[in-house]
């Protein structure tokens, strides 16, 4: 799949790129850049559960997707979250919603 | 009427060896898992999550192509999707989950929910309710505030 992003580097940058590429150590400016982007991926020590906490405390991701991302079950993503003291992101959490959620209960479920 | 669950509250009563108080408080109703949460199960390292099944617990196939749009997994999305093709009842306590059933228009209510709804219908009885609701708080990882708690006994 192709995927191209456009970045803007500023000039004193760019001329030191330009300068590795036209010295032949890397083919063109897309490689130099992708070898490092690469390299700075791998130098971050943060691992996949580690993420997978992050995204899910900012809510950017749902338990299930941040297990996913985590690569492990449902279950031991909770262990992960209750190890380094994150409360899951459950609801209702409060007793307004909670009595409103009743009443859907009751009606559907006579 | 139909309700599905999410891995939230079948995994809660599956680990608190609950699972028949589960069946008791919805007995008129058909309960449906769907295949991504099975499969969500099945991931499991505890053997009763693992190798769980039950006559009255049915396993149902269905998309999960809403997943992306939302960034919820496809077991919660498989979820959304059962009980908007078929009018069911979800039982959906991630929030980031529940977000998305309410933009998919579909009607839900969490696990904590259905416990009140339990001890209201007498499925749970009243001298039992503080042991077993904490059980399956506690042995279920069902994360609950306070207030939720107090509610549920209220």
């Amino acid at each position: 799949m192709k995927n191209t992003t456009y970045i803007h580097l500023p000039e004193v940058v760019k001329e030191k790129a330009e300068r590795l590429v036209d010295a032949g150590l890397y083919g063109n400016m897309s490689e130099l850049i992708r070898e490092a982007v690469r390299q700075y991926v791998e130098q971050q020590k943060m691992s996949a559960i580690d993420l997978a906490v992050e995204l899910y405390k900012k809510e950017k991701v749902s338990l299930g997707k941040a297990a996913a991302i985590a690569g492990v079950s449902y279950d031991e993503m909770l262990d992960a979250l209750y190890l380094r003291g994150v409360q899951p992101k459950f609801e209702p959490s409060g007793k307004k919603q909670a009595e409103k959620e009743l009443e859907i209960a009751k009606r559907l479920l006579k | 009427m139909i309700v599905v669950l999410d891995t939230s509250c079948i995994s809660a009563f599956i680990r608190a060896g609950e699972v028949e108080l589960l069946v008791r408080i919805l007995e008129k109703h058909e309960i449906v898992l769907t295949e991504q949460v099975a499969h969500e199960l099945k991931l499991s390292k505890l053997n009763d999550l693992r190798n769980f099944n039950h006559p009255k617990i049915k396993i149902r196939d269905v998309g999960s192509a809403i997943a992306e749009k939302y960034n919820i997994h496809i077991g919660e999305a498989s979820v959304i999707m059962f009980a908007k093709e078929n009018g069911a009842l979800a039982v959906i306590d991630d929030k980031k989950a529940r977000e998305a059933a309410k933009q998919e228009g579909v009607e839900f209510i969490g696990t904590a929910t259905l416990l009140k709804l339990g001890l209201e219908k007498g499925a749970i009885k009243r001298k039992d309710a503080d042991m077993l609701i904490e059980k399956i708080i506690d042995s279920g990882r069902l994360y609950m505030t306070e207030e939720i708690k107090k509610w549920i006994l209220g």
